[in-house]
């Protein structure tokens, strides 16, 4: 039988862990981005937004998202019931947007099955860690993120929430035209790979995204 | 536009006007933004020129437009490779054996035509997958259980074209051996219904496999013949309890006769789950280094069990396990305890009766809701796109086929332990003999496939002599990437290749034109026998 290998292979975050992480977050939203000049526009897209609750920086781009207009919904890694009851059903309906700041796997399950559903990753960042204190990002996404304010974000240890905005910006006007890398800091125990993603119907650049 | 081999672009602008016309514009694909979803996302040829790459996709409604869209593909000698989801992962994926194919996409036929409780069986589009089909049995509060591999992501009907396998009880486990009936297009368009279905308003369909005359099944398994569009499944009828338990070995040489006392429970139908045997020095893949202080898989045996002893632990264990009534199934493990007692020093761990439905708590983890015919998609928190390999591209399987006795558990071990060694495999997962399908093992031998060209074509190279040295030993693979498929076609040479020889001469008799899945599984039509290999 397949077992999961070696438990510390994956830094575990428990829901105290988390929420506690997201709640630092929420209390410094009143200045989202100290790191930038000014508070950038905050589009209200809407959608799914995917939380893995052993993840610190998960919960903090998902806290993000809720500016933006998206329910929250939680995973421990499997998104099997997320999937069945929340996903699926959502996108049986019609084409609700679904993003998140996850590992590889929950982000390739979503972004196979949005493919069977007619949709398209129409944002993504890879965040990977390359030492204790750097992760390189490199995200994929449409322009009008102005390229200044998410260098800045980046190189901030509020890199997932900033990821979080970018990541909406994106979802508002979908073209993927941005690919740049970028070295940032990154926890110690920060897993080795994350993905941010908003998997959504295809647009033409421009056209803006059904909520 | 990428234009199909042998194909003008003029006639193949043609074909596609043609295939609009049938399911409508906004189900035919070509733009490469469309058709990126049927690349194979593991695949071992990624971005190179040789990557299995469709030329489009046309995504059919129904058996009449899968009819029309196979004859103007015949008529205008379109290659078309059908998919029921393309969740083939590890063996393929959506893409097309022959780059430049039209891949036929089922997965708008996604209905489930029926479900009947009493006689326990279901009948299904390709595009249905095993999630539906769970969910439309709970909805119903049917008394009935499916099968199902892990992922559940997939089609019923594409996983047992391709064999695969699942975890509950051994009737239902092997997927194509629990089909009953099919119905196929095939490549003139023509419509066939196998076994019973043949006869016009049979009441037998789902029930007897056989009617009358040669059984043709078997040809639309791994098959490049036809489109299968329906098929039956039978389903097992809701279990009321559930027992597992775990028997520990002592001795390496005790393997022998432990799989010997699992065959006997299984060949007599007293076990009916599926044994999962494991040994405590042959963790998952080669990559991890033992414990501290433990020998390794190759370490002399003395001191392996010098090890074990002082440990207290097992040198192999079996989990076995049991559907039934509550009181059959106690019966049945205090059996398998008598049994196994024979072997000296062997344990028994487990036993508890789960009474079904399980509860929440029992289907927590990964792989755990599997034994109950429930989908999931856990294994993509542990697999190749999880946190715990580097690369996370995918994996390609290498996946022979060993016969059912410890000593060849043995022997295929340490067959693969040095090859692997030897050529330098990236293996990430080694999997324990796999005794999903009656009467032999399964190993799993899962290796990286990343982006980057250089690292795959080394792989390439490895997993072909990997391929051929298995075969050296009498250990044939079911199953492959397309990359492999003529590799491992050609280790199955009795008598000149007289099995390939016979698969071509069917393939010319009802596809001449050479229009379904070429290359699939290593049958080639006639024009590209020399250029496609």
């Amino acid at each position: 039988m397949i077992m999961k290998g070696n438990a510390s292979v994956l830094k575990l975050w428990d829901r105290r862990q988390a929420m506690l992480a997201a709640g630092a977050a929420a209390t410094a939203s009143a200045t989202p981005f100290p790191c930038l000049a000014a508070e950038p526009a905050t589009p209200r897209v809407g959608g799914i937004a995917v939380v893995d609750l052993r993840l610190f920086e998960s919960a903090a781009f998902a806290n993000e998202t809720v500016r933006h207009g998206y329910r929250i919904s939680r995973i421990g890694g499997d998104i099997t019931e997320l999937w069945v009851h929340e996903i699926e059903p959502s996108w049986r309906r019609g084409n609700a947007c679904v993003a998140g700041l996850t590992e590889y796997g929950a982000f390739f399950c979503l972004e196979r099955l949005g493919f069977d559903h007619g949709l398209r990753v129409i944002f993504r960042g890879e965040h990977r860690r390359i030492n204790s204190h750097t992760a390189l990002h490199r995200l994929f996404g449409a322009e009008r993120t102005t390229m200044r304010d998410t260098l800045l974000g980046l190189q901030s240890n509020d890199w997932a929430r900033h990821t979080a905005w970018v990541a909406a910006v994106a979802q508002a006007a979908p073209s993927m035209p941005m690919d740049f890398e970028i070295a940032g800091p990154a926890r110690a125990d920060q897993p080795r790979v994350l993905v941010s993603w908003v998997i959504g119907p295809k647009r033409a650049a421009g056209q803006g995204m059904p909520i | 536009m990428k234009v199909p081999p042998g194909v003008s672009a003029k006639q193949f602008e043609s074909a596609i006007a043609a295939f609009t016309a049938v399911v409508g514009a906004e189900w035919v694909f070509t733009s490469d933004d469309d058709l990126e979803p049927y690349r194979d996302a593991y695949s071992i040829l990624w971005g190179e020129p040789e990557e299995k790459i469709a030329s489009a996709a046309v995504a059919p409604l129904n058996v009449e437009q899968v009819q029309t869209v196979v004859r103007i593909a015949n008529s205008n000698r379109i290659p078309l490779y059908p998919i029921s989801t393309g969740k083939n992962l590890g063996y393929g994926g959506a893409a097309p054996v022959l780059s430049g194919s039209v891949v036929l996409d089922l997965k708008r036929m996604n209905r489930i035509l029926e479900v009947d409780e009493r006689n326990a069986y279901a009948v299904v589009e390709p595009g249905v997958t095993y999630f539906d089909l769970y969910r439309y049995i709970q909805d119903r509060e049917l008394n009935l259980w499916i099968d199902c591999p892990d992922p559940g992501w997939g089609s019923l009907i594409g996983n047992a074209l391709d064999y695969g396998g699942g975890y509950t009880h051994s009737s239902y486990r092997n997927h194509f051996e629990s089909h009953c009936g099919m119905e196929v297009v095939l490549a003139n368009g023509d419509l066939l219904r196998t076994g019973m279905g043949a006869l016009p308003g049979a009441k037998t369909w789902q029930q007897n496999k056989y009617g009358y005359g040669p059984w043709l099944d078997g040809l639309f398994k791994q098959s490049s013949l036809g489109v299968v569009t329906k098929m039956g499944f039978w389903l097992y009828p809701a279990p009321e309890a559930y027992l597992s338990g775990i028997i520990g070995v002592p001795k390496k040489a005790d393997i022998g006769p432990l799989v010997d006392v699992i065959n006997y429970l299984e060949n007599t139908v007293t076990m009916q789950g599926m044994p999962v045997f494991s040994c405590s020095f042959l963790p998952l893949g080669f990559a991890a280094p033992p414990p501290p202080g433990m020998p390794g898989y190759d370490a002399p045996v003395v001191e392996q069990e010098d090890y074990t002893a002082a440990h207290s632990l097992p040198f192999w264990t079996v989990t076995v396990s049991y559907y039934g009534a509550a009181e059959v199934v106690k019966a049945q493990w205090e059996y398998t305890k008598r049994k196994a007692s024979a072997i000296p020093g062997a344990t028994f761990s487990g036993g508890e009766v789960i009474a079904m439905p399980p509860k929440p708590e029992t289907l927590k983890g990964p792989l755990a809701k599997s034994p109950f015919g429930i989908p999931a998609l856990s294994i993509f928190s542990i697999g190749a796109r999880s946190e715990q390999f580097d690369p996370t591209d995918g994996h390609i399987t290498c996946s022979p086929i060993i016969p059912r006795t410890g000593e060849d558990i043995v022997a295929a071990y340490d067959l693969i332990q040095k090859t692997v060694k030897r050529l330098d495999l990236p293996v990430m997962i080694l999997t324990p003999p796999i005794g999903c399908w009656a009467r032999t093992f399964v190993i799993l031998i899962m290796m990286a496939t990343t982006h980057e060209p250089e690292k795959n074509m080394r792989t390439r190279a490895s997993f072909r002599e990997l391929i051929r040295i298995l075969a050296e030993h009498g250990y044939g693979e079911y199953r492959t990437a397309a990359a492999f498929q003529d590799d491992v076609m050609a280790t199955y040479s009795f008598n000149n290749h007289a099995l390939l020889r016979f698969h071509e001469a069917i393939k010319d008799a009802v596809d001449p034109n050479g229009i379904l899945s070429a290359g699939r599984y290593g049958v080639w039509p006639r024009h590209l026998r020399k250029v496609g290999r």
